[in-house]
């Protein structure tokens, strides 16, 4: 009797965890387009950003624009920012520094921290900002128009907030770092703080992926 | 997503840790560890200092202002990211309870320090002081130093909210 009441209840605890694999297949099927290691961080589709004109130290980008087939993870904040910005910037260049070891110069992304706060950070001043993180990074900027238009597409958010008495304000700002496709298309996000291998790990995914879905 | 005006005067009263083993040196000042500034671009405006407090005393201790020759402002901050948004608000009052300890981070409470008056390099020690609301300084000095990105080396475990 013992025996088979044990039977049993290991026969009611198989059906249960057969209906809750069942019940969790059919709740990732609206990704089924998407391959498992891309769902923690990838767009269901990636969605095309109009290109917008902002300008670096060197003068104006078109922004994705051609990026000569590369990959973009853009950060945006504001140079008045001692925390969080020099924050994700560290943590961007430990991922730059991390997949420098694991792809080409040609596969690499590009770097990009975005300010949205042009009226006190010119052009010259991002560059050189950028620049204590990496050489390689791109500090870019622009009109509030284009801006608003950029991040409204990235599904990103800032505002700037009140002056106080010596005109100093703050930024409130997305944090996600985006990751943007060759043609232009917003492919994913990442949330800070990125763990530098698995970061890398994730790039080269979205890497196959867009090759073996853009051939 | 709610964002705390900075000119709403915030008492956080912080009761973490009970030091048990820390009371025995009860003294009237609460002690400062581990201070020290980010290092940033050479003419970068605002840079952020982080340290730890610990309150032996047998008392509540409250941080009411901030002060350093090397800069022209010193305010409380504190950062977080809710929703994948950062914020930034003033802190016009940081309370520690007695025992308390507050470890400020980056990616949580920090220092800002506003308009440098000189300019600071790696290595260099910042003058710090503390203003309390019984009328008392304390005073310390915090080294400038790089820092890494993942100071946790942190997975989604440390996420910095």
């Amino acid at each position: 009797m013992a025996a088979a009441r044990k039977t049993g209840l290991a026969g009611v605890a198989l059906l249960l965890v057969g209906g809750i694999a069942v019940a969790g297949s059919l709740a990732l099927q609206p990704d089924a387009g998407l391959p498992d290691d891309l769902r923690d961080f990838a767009l269901a589709e990636p969605a095309q950003l109009q290109t917008v004109t902002l300008a670096d130290g060197k003068g104006a980008v078109a922004f994705p624009g051609d990026a000569d087939n590369r990959w973009t993870l853009l950060a945006m904040g504001f140079t008045h920012c001692p925390d969080i910005c020099p924050f994700m910037l560290t943590n961007l260049a430990e991922v730059e520094s991390q997949m420098k070891g694991h792809l080409s110069a040609a596969e690499l992304p590009r770097f990009v921290f975005l300010s949205v706060d042009p009226s006190r950070d010119t052009t010259t001043y991002l560059a050189e900002y950028v620049s204590h993180f990496s050489d390689d990074f791109l500090g870019i900027t622009g009109p509030p128009p284009a801006i608003d238009q950029l991040t409204k597409e990235l599904g990103a958010f800032y505002r700037l907030g009140p002056k106080d008495s010596d005109g100093d304000y703050t930024v409130d700002h997305s944090a996600e770092i985006f990751l943007i496709d060759p043609k232009g298309r917003l492919f994913g996000k990442f949330q800070p703080p990125l763990d530098p291998q698995e970061t890398t790990v994730r790039f080269k995914n979205a890497r196959r992926f867009y090759a073996q879905s853009n051939t | 997503m709610q964002s705390v005006k900075s000119n709403c005067f915030l008492a956080l009263v912080v009761s973490v840790f009970a030091l048990a083993s820390a009371t025995a040196f009860a003294g009237d000042m609460p002690m400062v560890s581990d201070a020290w500034v980010r290092s940033a671009p050479a003419s970068t405006k605002a840079h952020a200092g982080y340290l730890t407090l610990h309150n032996h005393t047998g008392t509540e201790v409250s941080i009411v202002g901030a002060a350093s020759p090397q800069y022209m402002q010193v305010d409380i901050h504190h950062s977080r990211i809710v929703d994948g948004v950062a914020t930034m608000t003033r802190q016009d009052q940081i309370t520690l309870a007695p025992g308390g300890m507050l470890k400020m981070a980056p990616g949580g409470f920090h220092l800002m320090l506003l308009h440098p008056t000189v300019a600071l390099q790696t290595g260099d020690a910042v003058n710090i002081d503390l203003k309390m609301a019984n009328g008392e300084t304390l005073s310390f000095t915090a080294t400038v130093k790089k820092s890494g990105g993942m100071p946790d080396h942190g997975h989604s475990s440390h996420k910095m909210n």
